[in-house]
């Protein structure tokens, strides 16, 4: 009888102690979905809507997809446009929806920016939605996500705050070690020809002139008139390697190479993350190595 | 004849009521949900202010450290570290914030500097960094084009 009294109590204490449910999240892209895990620890429980290697420019979730956000408390969101289905997921959750991007510093596209060297007219003055391809934004996006798991678990609020600092330092180590990478490639040669504009933000950090022919998706095509531009621009700025991407179609860099003589350095992770590369830091350190690489590969 | 456990039946049922409160506390709360979003504008603000994180940092431990915007004292600490950080927020709408800086090192501490990082929502970051000796009273001036 007394062990039984025994049990039944060291049940009650254990039940009474306040250890609270972790919180529901969906990230509608991966990388977020890396970022949540890294701020939420165990007090986060983070469901990727988007799979890894999939194409977010070209993302529209189904209906079950919608239904399954309900349960989510957090939903996180890239923003800047980049999720053109985002009505649709705040009327799912009733609003409960943290653009992480919005609170991050926006780029435009514009011919006039020294960030570009020509872009297509259908990009010009539109947002890039790129905003992850900096460690430094990504250091301040650990914050934002910091404060809305808080908003929704008041109790791990320092728990959240103190993950987001070490996840900052880590973003800071990862901008010097890229800094350092980059030192490699002489300032006239950094001239970053891609696919599409993923990679302003990059390009802004790291002191780069950014040509996409695609514009700001994969899925838009350049005129004959923007592929004649991007060949005058190559061979005025004597540029002598391109990138291809992981989701893009390598045909129109492959029109421009033919035009211009450009090699191909291996592919870029531009728009998600991969199953061989799946964090943030080892996408970041993959591309860094690649464009280095890439230059070095035709000196 | 055994006897009818009243007892026992009385000390699991007290116990199935103590676990009662817990559950009702995990399940029972209605879900929080975060604020809606502000409106889209290219800044994140709330009224004409701007909510900023910033990090104030030095390579010798602070004695104190008051941050000053339009007279008014609007952060203090005296805390003794190299790094702090606090969330404020500025009117920003002319793209150009005055903070008054008033810091104390240690007495016998050297010459030292004082970075300020602003980070405004929507923004790009800036920083000032300020030289004193064991005392600073000065201006950090950030503008944004």
């Amino acid at each position: 009888m007394s062990r039984f009294l025994f049990l039944l109590i060291a049940l009650g204490a254990l039940a009474t102690s306040s250890v609270a449910a972790p919180i529901e999240v969906t990230a509608l892209h991966p990388i977020l979905g890396d970022l949540a895990r890294e701020v939420g620890g165990d007090q986060v429980v983070v469901r990727d809507l988007l799979a890894k290697g999939s194409d977010p420019h070209g993302f529209t979730p189904t209906a079950t997809d919608l239904a399954s956000l309900k349960q989510s408390k957090v939903v996180l969101a890239s923003g800047k446009g980049l999720e053109s289905y985002l009505p649709k997921v705040r009327a799912a959750t009733q609003g409960r929806v943290v653009e992480v991007g919005r609170r991050i510093p926006s780029i435009t596209v514009s011919a006039e920016s020294p960030l570009f060297l020509c872009c297509p007219k259908h990009a010009q003055g539109a947002i890039d939605p790129h905003w992850w391809h900096s460690p430094k934004n990504m250091g301040r996006a650990a914050r934002v996500v910091a404060d809305a798991f808080a908003e929704a678990d008041p109790s791990g609020k320092a728990d959240y705050r103190r993950r987001a600092q070490n996840v900052a330092k880590r973003m800071s180590a990862l901008d010097k070690f890229t800094q350092k990478q980059v030192a490699a490639i002489p300032m006239r040669d950094r001239k970053l020809v891609t696919a599409h504009l993923a990679f302003g933000y990059f390009c802004k950090d790291y002191g780069f002139k950014a040509i996409g022919l695609q514009g700001l998706t994969p899925q838009q095509k350049p005129t004959a008139k923007d592929l004649a531009e991007a060949v005058a621009t190559v061979k005025k700025e004597k540029i002598r390697v391109a990138f291809p991407e992981h989701l893009a179609n390598p045909q129109m860099l492959q029109s421009l190479a033919r035009e211009t003589g450009l090699k191909f350095g291996r592919p870029l992770l531009a728009d998600n993350l991969s199953a061989e590369v799946s964090t943030y830091e080892a996408m970041m350190r993959h591309n860094v190595d690649v464009i280095v690489s890439g230059y070095q590969g035709v000196k | 004849m055994r006897h009818w456990p009243l007892a026992e039946v009385g000390v699991v049922i007290g116990l199935a009521l103590i676990l009662l409160v817990p559950l009702l506390r995990v399940t029972g709360q209605p879900a929080q949900r975060p604020n809606n979003p502000p409106p889209a504008s290219s800044a994140v603000e709330v009224g004409d202010m701007t909510p900023c994180f910033v990090t104030i940092r030095s390579p010798h431990p602070l004695a104190s450290v008051a941050l000053a915007n339009n007279g008014e004292t609007i952060f203090r600490s005296e805390e003794a570290a190299t790094r702090l950080e606090v969330d404020l927020a500025f009117d920003l709408s002319e793209r150009h914030l005055e903070l008054g800086i008033l810091a104390t090192w240690e007495a016998g501490s050297p010459e030292s500097a004082i970075e300020v990082v602003l980070e405004p929502d929507a923004m790009d970051g800036r920083s000032v960094t300020l030289w004193g000796q064991e005392a600073l009273d000065d201006i950090a001036r950030f503008t944004w084009p």
